[in-house]
């Protein structure tokens, strides 16, 4: 698709540094941003109302021709209209092409900017906001701010002509013109204070609908469960209830609509009553023209459209600038940078000084914790990502490195990773070590048959919702193999094959050991078939390191250990 | 860095639009040999909207005389105002100008009461119709037959029951009545405009052919154009809201760069879309707004030679031009509606689609027992490839049977057979010597129960989650079921015990807490025989061996066939069946396995480390 010249060059490269100082120079920042868009958007926006405005008065000319039954007059003011009428349609798709463009600008820089501060945030993004709050800003917040802005070119235009036609009335007929002036605004402002509780009402039919909307995809989701066991019934009758609410609250929200409707009609209505009343009887008193009457009638109620727009524009900013202020908000947290600036050369030795776990280069180490929430302490704090303060590498605070030398050089796999959405290969794209190949780690993570679920299209298949389709046991397996795909200096895993079959836990376990061959790993596990392939095993309990060993030690010196491990006694 | 990589968006919804506004883009929400649950035709959504509406046939009408009532009051003013101009014209006086606005004065009252009236009674019928489309689907939906719901997965069957009912809520309330109320307009004001002199009529149509072809050209690409633009807009955030989500795990993987990519990509082929799309407006857009203008040159040269020669009125030129005038917002707001409402259509063929979905195929008969006995059963999901190849077998009441073997073996499909989901391809799975795969539903399902590890929390309180269709059970016997899952001690501890409000939104309860409640649901539905796949899987192994205890010693003379990767599960089983590769390798007692020495021996053995 050719990209219109207008927004060719976004999204920008870097969506640069914007002035998060107040939301005035935030706004500010934006605007600047996109200085020759609006400008040309207000010019076109000027002359696209401003020929709009024309219009009646060459009618009203028009229709005087014909009155006066001058027919070079009348194809004169033909041929006008059709003139001003090729303007209004060049010159307001022109407007439109540019408010888009200044929407678009304004969406995917803050998109950019969030998806930046994302980044930036990291792991310890929920510690500062959470994600619900990201992503509501993300989606609702933004599109706000934008469409504060894609109103701004008709708005200048609205303003500009109201005042244009406001002198053409006041100047051709002081005291009718100056009726049409002052009621109009009063007309359309007094409809607009109907627009609150509407807009309340519309809440409450939203959020009715929204919980009726949650209960039937709730129900749905969980139709399996439903079928499997029963309770249809009830589940129908609870979304039913919700349904009936719905109808019922739009019902009221139609009541107040009618309303508004209704004066939306009946207000314009009374003002051409005015306008004919007083301008026919200037017209009867020789006082004005046929064709003016006809120009002041059009003028009266095309007057109506620059109103509305100028209280559409008052409604778009108040919204815009809640949204602006939550984007702002967002964009202005500053992570508390914990981390050094020293360059993690190798890794000798890590050691989580609470627990006393320490894990040295070329080790495969094992840990078996009595509960899997202090393996998640541990197996965190080894990966530098929970109270960093208490790990060492090498023997130096884990924060005196970088984060990224840090990240780099160890990798620990949380005991639920994240599979990202995209297709098997896309879920391959990490950086790597590029010694070991795709097919090597699918290999060793036992995952061959996952391509097969995925309607065996091979590395081309689609992994849909995130693996949702999955079973636990495949999203682990899968994981584990782009861990070991990524292949890094240190592999810390949490309870990779918790939900693996015993029969593939078993393969697993060796292969992770050849694959991880003279490479650092540190495994937490339970399974003995895991634990036996590890050169040291260390048992952790009550948080605390209490005997190291390989596990055909540990199994003859310590019961507890026993207990642990060996099931079925 | 590369900073735009269309490659790494590779998924449907994120397809470029065509290379020019010529091509029209593919709708891949309508596309009926993709979807995976039937898209009614317009046949059937024709047949459904009309038995909808001859259900309010009295409403209907009522709102359409009203219509008509408003649109003829609307009609008055311009006739009487080029009345007044004709009379100023021949010397009358304050009397005319009275006489005028009185007659427009009763006409704008009228308008506005028939104006009031009509929409409150389009909202009403409207209401009900919505309301009667969405229960109905939602009834439908929760009797589909359940392999149904399998191979449809639950993203479709969730996408029609939110985005498309709330399309054709839209449609329904929003464009519905404006399409009536400006296609009743158009009509009359011609009406009018004949009744004021049939000649103006051929002017006032004079742009017609050129909108009405420019629309339909526009029409064929504008609904689907909208809707992917919409879906590709919406992927933006759902990148966003990954990276938020995994930012644990991007962060250790080192895929913070590559995440901006890919926001910026998504962007990229957001920006493509709204190119295509306004470039369908740039052609369309002024076109139309001229056609409004061009009919006004049009009257205003033919009623000026018309009343030159004397056949017509000023009266009757004003009058002309002022309804051509009018029919400008009528046109416009049919224009504006006109792709809603054909969006709300292709949701409404979504909706009805599961109406098309072929029903379970039923032989009812009574189970005399619950002997269950599998005679040369295979399955296969892909042709020409079986998971499950010609495998017999028979299981006693009151067994407690283990399924063992790798991944993929075909161990979750033998359960899915089992509890009936839907019958083998060849062969036969009987309980009591009934079909298990051809009882309802409803039957079946008293006889043999399933849980996977796929488990949902419900949204409501912790009672309704554990007792679903059971819902007169009381308190004790839904404690005891929670007991018999060991989910007592953290059950108690919620804010209000069984009524704390669980599910999305309410109290999060953890993945394994959440497979004790499906367990639970279980005990209190108490089917004769349970089939627990991978069941207590995301338990820790010391819980899941407690709570396993506790379970079976509920469910004493209960039939229990489960499928685990514990090893554990297996030794406490009075049978164990070890399946490969589709095939039933090993079948016996564990310790008839364990003298027989084969793979599940060595297994066994290297777990307990008796080298």
């Amino acid at each position: 698709m050719k990209i219109p010249a207008l927004f060719g060059h976004l999204p920008l490269e870097q969506p640069g540094e914007p002035n998060l100082k107040s939301f005035p120079a935030f706004m500010w920042w934006l605007a600047l941003g996109m200085k020759r868009l609006l400008a040309t958007g207000i010019f076109f926006g000027i002359t696209g109302l401003g020929s709009m405005a024309a219009m009646p008065g060459f009618l009203g000319a028009g229709v005087q021709a014909v009155a006066d039954q001058d027919q070079s007059r009348v194809n004169f003011w033909a041929v006008m209209i059709l003139l001003l009428g090729a303007v209004t349609a060049w010159t307001t798709i022109m407007r439109h092409r540019r408010a888009l463009a200044c929407f678009i600008t304004s969406a995917s820089r803050l998109q950019q900017l969030i998806a930046k501060q994302a980044k930036d945030l990291g792991a310890d993004l929920p510690k500062y906001v959470s994600t619900g709050e990201v992503v509501s800003v993300n989606s609702n917040d933004v599109e706000r701010v934008s469409r504060g802005f894609d109103l701004v070119p008709r708005f200048v235009g609205a303003v500009v002509s109201f005042f244009i036609v406001s002198g053409i009335l006041i100047s051709g007929a002081s005291t009718l013109g100056l009726l049409v002036v002052i009621s109009v605004p009063l007309l359309v402002i007094g409809v607009a204070f109907l627009i609150k509780p509407l807009e309340k009402r519309e809440s409450v039919q939203r959020a009715k609908l929204s919980r009726a909307t949650d209960l039937a995809s709730d129900t749905v989701a969980g139709l399996r469960v439903l079928r499997g066991i029963g309770g249809e019934d009830v589940f129908v009758q609870r979304f039913k209830d919700a349904s009936q609410e719905v109808r019922q609250a739009a019902v009221r929200t139609a009541r107040v609509r009618a309303v508004l409707n209704g004066l939306e009609v009946f207000l314009p209505g009374l003002l051409l009553i005015g306008v004919v009343w007083l301008g026919g009887n200037m017209v009867a008193n020789q006082e004005m023209q046929i064709g003016q009457l006809v120009a002041f009638a059009g003028y009266s109620i095309w007057m109506v459209l620059p109103i509305q727009t100028m209280v559409e524009f008052a409604q778009r900013w108040a919204s815009a600038a809640v949204s602006g202020r939550r984007v702002l908000k967002l964009l202005q947290v500053k992570p508390a940078n914990e981390w050094g600036t020293n360059n993690l050369e190798s890794v000798a030795q890590i050691t989580d000084k609470e627990s006393g776990v320490s894990v040295k280069a070329g080790e495969y180490l094992a840990v078996v914790c009595e509960s899997s929430t202090t393996a998640d302490e541990i197996s965190e704090r080894l990966g530098g990502y929970q109270q960093i303060t208490k790990t060492e590498i090498n023997g130096a605070p884990v924060a005196s490195f970088s984060r990224n030398s840090v990240r780099t050089k160890i990798l620990a796999q949380e005991k639920e990773p994240t599979i990202l959405s995209g297709t098997v290969a896309t879920h391959f794209e990490v950086p790597a070590s590029g010694r070991i190949t795709i097919q090597q780690a699918i290999a060793a993570a036992s995952a061959d048959d996952i391509l097969d679920s995925l309607d065996g299209k091979g590395l081309t298949a689609e992994i849909i919702e995130r693996g949702r389709t999955l079973s636990g046991g495949q999203r682990q397996r899968l994981a584990l193999a782009r861990s070991l795909f990524v292949d890094p200096e240190v592999l810390i895993l949490d309870e990779p094959t918790s939900a693996v079959d015993a029969h593939s836990e078993a393969r697993i376990a060796t292969r992770i050991r050849e694959i991880r061959q003279n490479q650092t790993t540190v495994i937490f596990a339970t399974s003995p078939l895991v634990l036996d392939t590890a050169t040291r095993v260390s048992l952790v309990i009550n948080g605390t390191q209490v005997a190291t060993g390989t596990h055909q030690e540990l199994l003859r010196s310590n019961d507890d250990y026993r207990a642990m491990v060996v099931r079925g006694e | 860095m590369k900073y735009f990589d269309s490659k790494k968006l590779g998924i449907a919804a994120f397809d470029s639009p065509p290379k020019d506004t010529s091509i029209i883009a593919k709708d891949f929400g309508l596309d009926r040999s993709k979807a995976r649950l039937p898209i009614a035709s317009e046949e059937t959504v024709n047949k459904e909207l009309f038995t909808l509406g001859s259900a309010h046939k009295g409403e209907f009408l009522f709102v359409i005389l009203l219509t008509l009532l408003t649109v003829v009051a609307q009609l008055v003013s311009p006739r009487a105002f080029g009345n007044l101009l004709e009379s100023l014209k021949n010397g009358a006086g304050a009397e005319a100008v009275q006489q005028t606005v009185v007659i427009i004065a009763i006409a704008l009252f009228a308008q506005t009461i028939f104006a009031y009236f009509l929409r409150i009674k389009a909202a009403v019928l409207g209401e009900f119709i919505l309301s009667a489309l969405r229960e109905r689907f939602v009834s439908r939906a929760v009797q589909l037959p359940p392999d149904a719901i399998e191979r449809a997965g639950s993203g479709e069957l969730l996408n029609r029951t939110t985005t498309d009912i709330n399309h054709v809520t839209w449609a329904v309330r929003d464009s519905l009545p404006v399409i009536t109320i400006c296609v009743s307009e158009i009509i009359i004001i011609c009406i009018g405009i004949v009744l004021t002199a049939p000649a103006f009529l051929a002017a006032t149509l004079i742009s017609a052919p050129l909108v009405v072809a420019l629309t339909r050209w526009y029409l064929k690409r504008s609904p689907q154009a909208y809707r992917v633009e919409a879906s590709v807009y919406s992927q933006v955030n759902s990148v966003l809201v990954e990276s938020a989500e995994g930012g644990r795990t991007i962060e250790a993987l080192r895929l913070g760069d590559d995440r901006l990519v890919r926001t910026r990509s998504a962007i990229g082929r957001w920006i493509e879309w709204e190119s295509y799309t306004i470039r369908l407006r740039t052609r369309w857009f002024p076109a139309v707004s001229f056609s409004y203008i061009a009919p006004l040159a049009a009257v205003l040269l033919i009623g000026a030679s018309m009343y030159q020669s004397g056949s017509v009125s000023l009266a009757q030129v004003t009058a002309a031009l002022l309804y051509t005038q009018m029919l400008a917002d009528p046109i416009e707001g049919l224009l504006w509606w006109i792709d809603e409402f054909q969006s709300g259509k292709a949701s409404l063929s979504r909706l009805l689609g599961i109406y098309e979905v072929p029903d379970r195929v039923v032989q009812d008969s009574d189970p005399k027992d619950d002997d269950i006995q599998g005679d040369h059963v295979s399955y296969g999901y892909r042709e020409g490839k079986d998971v499950l190849r010609d495998i017999s077998f028979a299981v006693k009441p009151g067994t407690r049977l283990a399924i063992v073997g790798p991944s993929g073996a075909g161990k979750s499909t033998l359960g899915r057979l089992l509890a009936g989901v839907q019958p083998p391809r060849l062969g036969t799975i009987k309980v009591g010597g009934s079909e298990i795969g051809y009882l309802p539903v409803e039957k079946a399902r008293t006889h043999v129960a399933l849980v996977t590890q796929e488990h949902h929390v419900f949204v409501g309180t912790l009672r309704q989650n554990v007792s679903l269709a059971f819902s007169d059970k009381s308190d004790a016997e839904i404690w005891d079921a929670l007991a018999a899952v060991d989910a007592t001690e953290w059950a108690k501890e919620l804010p209000q015990a069984l009524d704390t409000e669980v599910g999305s939104g309410g109290h999060r309860l953890l993945p394994a807490q959440a497979q004790q409640l499906a367990l639970a649901r279980l005990v209190l539905a108490n089917p004769q025989t349970l089939v627990l796949d991978e069941a207590t899987s995301l338990l820790d192994a010391k819980a899941a061996k407690h709570l396993e205890g506790s379970l079976s010693a509920v469910l004493k003379n209960r039939t229990v066939i489960a499928i685990a990767h514990r090893l554990q599960t297996a030794h406490d089983a009075d049978l164990i069946a070890v399946i490969e590769d589709g095939l039933i390798t090993e079948w016996g007692s564990h310790q008839a396995l364990m003298t027989a020495n084969g793979a599940y021996a060595s297994l066994w053995r290297s777990w307990r480390d008796e080298h």
